[in-house]
């Protein structure tokens, strides 16, 4: 009778496993990467993943084969042992060398999620600045949108108070963000009420938006999903599974699953740049003065 | 110290000071039990009325649909589920798992286990609880306050909880032939937040509710270290202390170094919201539609920082004296010493100083310098190796054990073997490259329910179950709660196991209907099935409150030690007397003397030391 209690712990751990098999097969998995230090990222996760399953097996398995081996057998006493000093020195060893591994070995991707060069993998080297960025967007959110400004030329000569006050002649798109395939793209993140977070699963990244502050984000997308056509002067999608999405990651009210966004990546700069001018072209089209405040303000939407 | 009992000399204890107004530990310690179990109902009920939400999120409900207000359309309102999750949170973790933790076990058991008469402070200790009772009134309050209880999360960010009407200026469009729009004073009596309708009163109520608790959790936390330190019966040097005791001490001194920055904390937001403070308004000011407020010169990072100087040695409040309750009982029913003692103690200590500066892991994606960042990622994952030590040592102390397989010790091994799961998944956190994709996803509502329900709360059925004969004299009954605990370990792990899934492909949290994103559409099936399974986990809940009333009444008469236990607490009568010990006994060793050699199966820490007796140091 007492077996039973084993194996009822072996038979969730192991149901527990079975899930993680079989998920991957189910598409119950990380969704694609597009992100130039995303496989940096997904090797990482599977790093850990095979670490903490091997302790995940060990400890369970032990503690399933306790609970089958060891219950309470008339006129049989347990051991009478306190403790074990060497026992304790190996099992503090071993995972403190483990996860101090894990520690540094994460170090280089995050830094070239930032794009900060770095000489060693010693955390406190780092020397180098943000790299030189092909082209600026500025995100602004907002209950519950996601507002994009372009710059004309990509790069704007001051990006800092280009980002901060915009410019007239910007492109303003709602919840879509134009990239072209290996730009090294910068956002500036900003929000004009709660905070907000900037999350492209593909990309592997994520960004808190603070009211009265800009927040930097940077990639540089390796895959396209858009072509632009210029006879129809639409965008066709490339394939229609790659469909990339943008959600808010930070609770910012009711309506916060509501933020969605997609991202397109154009397959070449200059199709970008006729996505760009063909949208730019409408915008004046349609622009009434009643738009012309948000355009001039760009700034948070302050009065 | 000790005092003498004072109630045998009294005529006829009468119901108020009993039952309600009660300066004993052993009945403040009661009462914090029935009115955990009263919130542990209202926190288990808006959890699954968010998991039905997410099951079925375009459905209309088929019987809750009709209470809804018609405007929703038979369905929850977006705001609505808003609130069901933060008052989930903010319920479970305030109002019954450090209740019970630190209320429940930390009241009933000190005094006993040290063997003192009562706590040091007996009526500070009864206004630890009656300070809940203001709390529990508000919170229950703020569900029927305009807008509705509070809905910015537990977490109560910035600047979605604290922006009040009164802080802000309305802009009045231009009439056709004025020139310019112009602005005024937004007038409005009823606090109302242009951010979210339950960010007005509800949040104000949501602020002083955890004041109150605030107070209260840290007049406790006094009067634990105060007990511990100066009313140790005679021989417990802290060395021969239980590990439960142990727990308490670290918790206690957690809480008196981390809750005094939360409660002063809470004070920020309530005055920003009450008399237009402007602690996390902007220096830009903010804008919400029409309404935009006056210019700040806050900061609502600075809300994040002191939060989680809190909540993160908080989460170790709710879990460190789990974890004591569970050794205790595992060294019980394993009938073996606990293996590594001293290292047990140790790591706790290690856990909750390395938990005052690992805050910053919740904060990575605020835009957090990787330089910084640094520091708190190694910290981070260094408290992974207190927690391997203590992991590694319960399973030495089951390892050539005789196990005995009650109600308390399922429940304990439970409490192992999830408490692993936790950990482990904490470790994808604490690598920051990965934790930018998992931060605020289902992953991480996989690793809070795995510590604080899969650990946390199987170490309370645990706790519960073996210290009811103490409590009420009677046995809680064994079948009842056996299958209590199979339910609750397979149900459990149906619900919350998924999660890890759900995180691994994006899913983020806090979504009122999931399925408008194509990237988490084919995870919809395992919403559904998490959601039947955290319906038969609650159902399965109701067989432990049975068994509790029942048991009440009906159970099996316990004499002083039905566990064969060691520690003082079972020198006394069940249930003790106001005084607890008809003489204070006197501690000859430690809690662990279990498997001796000798005729003696364990020597209890008061009994008479004896020939042959193997002693532990």
């Amino acid at each position: 009778m007492y077996r039973c209690w084993g194996l009822l712990f072996a038979a969730v751990n192991l149901a527990a496993i079975g899930l993680f098999a079989v998920s991957p097969a189910m598409g119950w998995w990380l969704p694609k990467n597009i992100a130039s230090y995303g496989a940096d990222i997904d090797h990482l996760f599977y790093l850990i993943l095979v670490a903490t399953g091997f302790f995940f097996i060990v400890t369970q398995g032990t503690l399933v084969y306790c609970m089958l081996r060891f219950n309470a057998k008339e006129g049989v006493k347990a051991m009478n042992i306190h403790g074990n000093t060497k026992l304790e020195i190996i099992w503090t060893a071993i995972p403190a060398i483990i996860l101090i591994y894990i520690g540094f070995a994460q170090t280089p991707t995050w830094a070239k999620m930032k794009y900060i060069e770095i000489d060693t993998w010693f955390p406190v080297r780092y020397k180098g600045t943000n790299i030189e960025s092909d082209l600026h967007v500025t995100v602004l959110g907002r209950q519950w949108e996601w507002r994009m400004r372009y710059p004309q030329g990509n790069i704007p000569a001051d990006p800092q108070a280009w980002a901060d006050l915009g410019n007239l002649h910007d492109l303003h798109v709602v919840n879509e963000l134009h990239v072209w395939k290996d730009a090294k793209v910068k956002i500036h993140l900003k929000t004009q009420d709660v905070i907000h977070s900037f999350f492209m699963p593909n990309l592997r990244l994520k960004q808190d938006a603070l009211p009265g502050k800009i927040m930097p984000m940077v990639f540089s997308p390796i895959e396209a999903n858009v072509r632009y056509n210029p006879t129809t002067k639409m965008i066709e999608e490339l394939n229609p599974s790659s469909t990339w999405e943008i959600a808010c990651a930070e609770l910012c009210g009711g309506n916060h699953y509501r933020m969605r966004g997609k991202l397109f990546v154009h397959e070449t700069k200059q199709d970008y740049e006729r996505w760009f001018a063909e949208t730019l072209k409408n915008q004046r089209l349609h622009e009434s003065p009643r738009l012309q405040p948000i355009v001039a303000a760009g700034n948070g939407g302050k009065p | 110290m000790n005092h003498e009992p004072h109630t045998s000399h009294e005529a006829k204890p009468r119901f108020l000071t009993t039952y309600l107004f009660s300066q004993d530990h052993k009945m403040i310690g009661i009462q914090f039990l029935f009115s955990g179990l009263i919130f542990f109902g209202i926190g288990g009920l808006l959890a699954l009325l968010v998991r039905l939400q997410l099951a079925w999120p375009d459905g209309n409900l088929p019987y809750i649909g009709k209470w809804f207000p018609q405007s929703w359309g038979g369905k929850m309102s977006p705001e609505f589920y808003t609130m069901l999750f933060t008052m989930h949170a903010s319920i479970m973790i305030f109002f019954v798992i450090i209740p019970w933790l630190t209320g429940t076990f930390g009241n009933f058991l000190i005094p006993l286990m040290i063997g003192a008469r009562d706590m040091a402070f007996p009526k500070l200790n009864m206004f630890s609880y009656w300070v809940m009772w203001p709390a529990f009134i508000i919170i229950l309050a703020s569900f029927f306050v305009d807008g509705g209880a509070a809905s910015s999360g537990w977490t109560s960010y910035p600047t979605l909880s604290n922006v009040g009407a009164e802080a802000g200026l309305e802009k009045i469009p231009a009439k056709p032939g004025e020139p310019t729009t112009s602005y005024t004073v937004f007038k409005d009596d009823s606090f109302n937040s242009p951010a979210a309708p339950g960010a007005g009163m509800g949040q104000i109520f949501w602020l002083v509710s955890l004041i109150f608790v605030g107070i209260g959790s840290m007049m406790g936390s006094v009067n634990y270290i105060t007990t511990i330190l100066n009313m140790r019966a005679p021989g417990m040097d802290l060395m021969r202390m239980p590990l439960t005791v142990w727990s308490l001490f670290i918790t206690a001194i957690l809480q008196a170094l981390a809750l005094p920055v939360l409660t002063v904390a809470l004070m920020l937001p309530l005055l920003d919201k009450l008399i237009a403070t402007s602690f996390f308004l902007p220096p830009g000011g903010l804008s919400f539609g029409n309404w935009h407020t006056t210019p700040g010169g806050g900061q609502p990072l600075l809300w994040q920082h002191l939060f989680w100087f809190y909540s993160h040695p908080a989460v170790y409040i709710m879990i460190l004296p789990a974890m004591g309750v569970v050794s205790d009982i595992i060294a019980t029913f394993a009938r073996k010493p606990m293996f590594g003692y001293k290292p047990m103690v140790f790591s706790m200590a290690a856990i909750a100083s390395l938990g005052f500066i690992v805050w910053g892991h919740h904060m990575f994606q605020s835009g957090m310098d990787p330089r910084l960042g640094t520091g708190f990622m190694l910290a981070t994952i260094l408290i992974a190796v207190p927690s391997a030590i203590k992991t590694f040592n319960w399973l030495a102390t089951l390892w050539g054990a005789s196990i005995l397989y009650t109600t308390a010790m399922l429940n304990a091994l439970a409490f192992v073997s999830m408490f692993v799961i936790g950990g482990l998944s904490g470790i994808f956190m604490a690598a920051t490259p990965v934790d930018v994709y998992f931060h605020d996803t289902y992953f991480i509502v996989a690793h809070i329910h795995y510590v604080l329900f899969m650990s946390s709360i199987f170490g309370i059925f645990a706790g519960i179950t073996f210290w009811f004969p103490k409590m009420f004299g009677r046995l809680m009954n064994e079948p009842l709660g056996k299958v209590h605990f199979a339910l609750t370990f397979i149900f459990g792990n149906l619900t919350f196991f998924p999660m890890h899934i759900l995180g691994i492909g994006g899913h983020p949290r806090r979504y009122y209907d999931p399925t408008i994103y194509q990237y988490l559409e084919n995870l919809q099936p395992l919403n559904q099935f998490m959601t039947i399974s955290a319906m038969l986990l609650g159902l399965t809940q109701l067989l432990f409150v049975i068994n509790i009333f029942y048991s009440l009444w009906f159970g099996e008469k316990a004499g002083k030690n039905p566990w064969n236990c060691n520690t003082l607490e079972w020198d006394a009568p069940s249930p003790p007397p106001h005084g607890n010990f008809e003489q204070i006994p006197v501690v000859q060793r430690g809690p662990y003397e279990y498997a001796i050699d000798g005729p003696l199966d364990h020597l209890t820490q008061s009994s008479p030391a004896s020939e042959g007796v193997k002693h532990h140091e």
